[in-house]
């Protein structure tokens, strides 16, 4: 009974939607991608493997929580069509009706946005509102839940720290055109006289840095805890 | 690693498509290329999530910069105003801090005066009475120490009085967390009578909330924003303004700015020549 099944709960350690890191399904865990394994998963799913199920969600949850997040910047709205995605895309599977296997991937993504254009276009769900004025009151509060906004409070810290690690206020000032005002790139290397690799270079030193700072604020959130 | 998916690996380092593919700048094909890719790529889905993270964080540092920006101008706004009082009534705020100050301090003399009077009187009425007289000394003591306990009481009081009185005009520029944010939607022309689907409830009078409008066009070098509130009157406008990498305007407002009603947020491309263009409605209500 597919709809019964809470796909998420099959991943060890329940990953977070907002921070984009989910528990156990690290960069190791997953196997290049041979279009043999994905034939091979479609086949089993097809027929009626109940660990199949499981590997497809492993395989696929971390990416799909990041784009679902990415779309909808509702953490709500997006475990919702999470579990929708994998449960349409597991029906389909099973009704044959994915005729290029080796392309699981792609039509997992396809699921996910066509869902969310859906669900942006009904208006039914969570996300923006777009109810009727005469229902307002139960228009859903507008501000981010409690994990979100710690999470938000993580990246500002990191960030900020990033930024006070930063050894010239170009650096920063690239930074901020480049995230804050959204300045195309060839504009912000123009005028600071840098080169395609060097202004490649200040981002991701600065996203490196990002990362084993937050990385190791979750290490030590977890130890906490 | 197989060779095609080093391949495509090759291809997202030589055209930082993780950057391009976060900021939008991907068409359509492309972009359900890379995400078909990433769906299965624990290296570039790492390397999204880490760009993503920070590209959120530095929003968020510039969001809260802002909040920041905004309560420190509410503090030198309440110190200008104090600026543009006339003489006259500076002398008079003078003259009532003066009077909270002075008056308790009155009161409290004028108490001790008829504390010690009264003393006095008992003193003279019994002299002669030793027991009488350490009695009325205990009293006394008494009195003395009650007295001294309400005037640091009083005391205590004018100084909180005085402390608020001087925090006013200087207003905490404390940042603001959860600060509500609202998408906007647009209106197609021909539905400027109806009830706007654009319903904000504001929780916190006190604090700011952030309006966020996706523009459809934006072909224009800058644009022009024009918040209007009942009967049409003007409540804010500016212009030069620049959508971010989503085509998005976000504009951080008072909430006492707005009272509850009606508004209309126009925006308008401006052309080179100086020209401007209507681009967007966005019809709101403020609910009271």
């Amino acid at each position: 009974m597919i709809a019964a099944v809470r796909y998420h709960r099959l991943l060890p350690g329940d990953g977070t939607f907002m921070s984009g890191r989910a528990e156990a399904t690290g960069a190791d865990s997953i196997p290049d991608p041979p279009s043999d394994a994905m034939v091979d998963l479609v086949r089993r799913i097809g027929l009626g493997d109940p660990t199949a199920e499981a590997d497809l969600v492993h395989r696929f949850a971390r990416a799909l929580r990041f784009l679902l997040s990415r779309l909808t910047r509702d953490g709500a709205l997006a475990e919702d069509l999470y579990q929708e995605t994998f449960r349409r895309v597991i029906e389909k599977v099973r009704g044959g009706e994915l005729r290029e296997p080796e392309r699981l991937a792609g039509f997992v993504c396809g699921m996910a946005r066509n869902l969310f254009l859906s669900s942006a276009r009904s208006g039914t769900r969570r996300g923006k509102w777009y109810g009727d004025p005469e229902e307002t009151e139960v228009a859903p509060d507008p501000a981010p839940g409690q994990l979100a906004s710690l999470l938000a409070r993580e990246r500002a810290t990191a960030v900020r720290r990033v930024l006070g690690e930063l050894r010239n206020d170009r650096d920063r000032e690239i930074l901020s055109r480049y995230y804050i005002t959204g300045d195309e790139k060839e504009e912000i290397r123009r005028d600071f006289g840098l080169s395609d690799l060097h202004f490649n270079r200040v981002l991701f030193r600065a996203r490196q840095r990002y990362k084993e700072l937050f990385e190791r604020r979750h290490a030590a959130g977890r130890e906490a805890g | 690693m197989s060779e095609p998916l080093r391949a495509i690996h090759d291809e997202v380092e030589a055209r930082d498509l993780v950057d391009a593919y976060l900021t939008g700048r991907l068409n359509e094909a492309e972009r359900d290329e890379f995400e078909a890719h990433y769906f299965d790529c624990a290296e570039c889905l790492e390397k999204l999530e880490a760009a993503e993270g920070f590209r959120e964080g530095m929003l968020q540092v510039a969001a809260e910069d802002l909040a920041k920006v905004s309560a420190a101008r509410v503090g030198l706004g309440l110190l200008a105003a104090l600026a543009l009082l006339s003489r006259g009534r500076r002398f008079a705020l003078a003259a009532a801090l003066l009077a909270l100050i002075v008056l308790p301090a009155l009161w409290l003399a004028a108490r001790n005066r008829g504390l010690e009077q009264r003393l006095a009187e008992q003193s003279a009425s019994t002299s002669g009475a030793a027991s009488r007289s350490a009695a009325l000394e205990a009293r006394l003591r008494d009195v003395e120490q009650t007295g001294a306990a309400e005037r640091r009481r009083l005391e205590e009081q004018l100084a909180k009085e005085r402390g608020a009185a001087a925090v006013v005009p200087a207003a905490s520029p404390a940042p603001q967390v959860n600060i509500p944010y609202f998408v906007l939607a647009a209106v197609r022309s021909g539905e400027g009578s109806r009830e706007p689907v654009n319903q904000l409830r504001i929780p916190n009078r006190d604090g700011s909330f952030l309006l966020a409008v996706e523009l459809a066009i934006v072909d224009y070098p800058t644009y022009r924003a024009t918040l209007s509130g009942p009967a049409g009157r003007t409540v804010w406008t500016s212009g030069g303004l620049h959508p971010d990498s989503r085509d998005t305007l976000v504009i951080l407002l008072p909430a006492r700015m707005l009272d509850p009603g009606l508004y209309r947020l126009k925006i308008a491309g401006m052309e080179k020549g100086g020209g401007e263009v209507a681009v967007g409605e966005y019809p709101f209500r403020v609910a009271g």
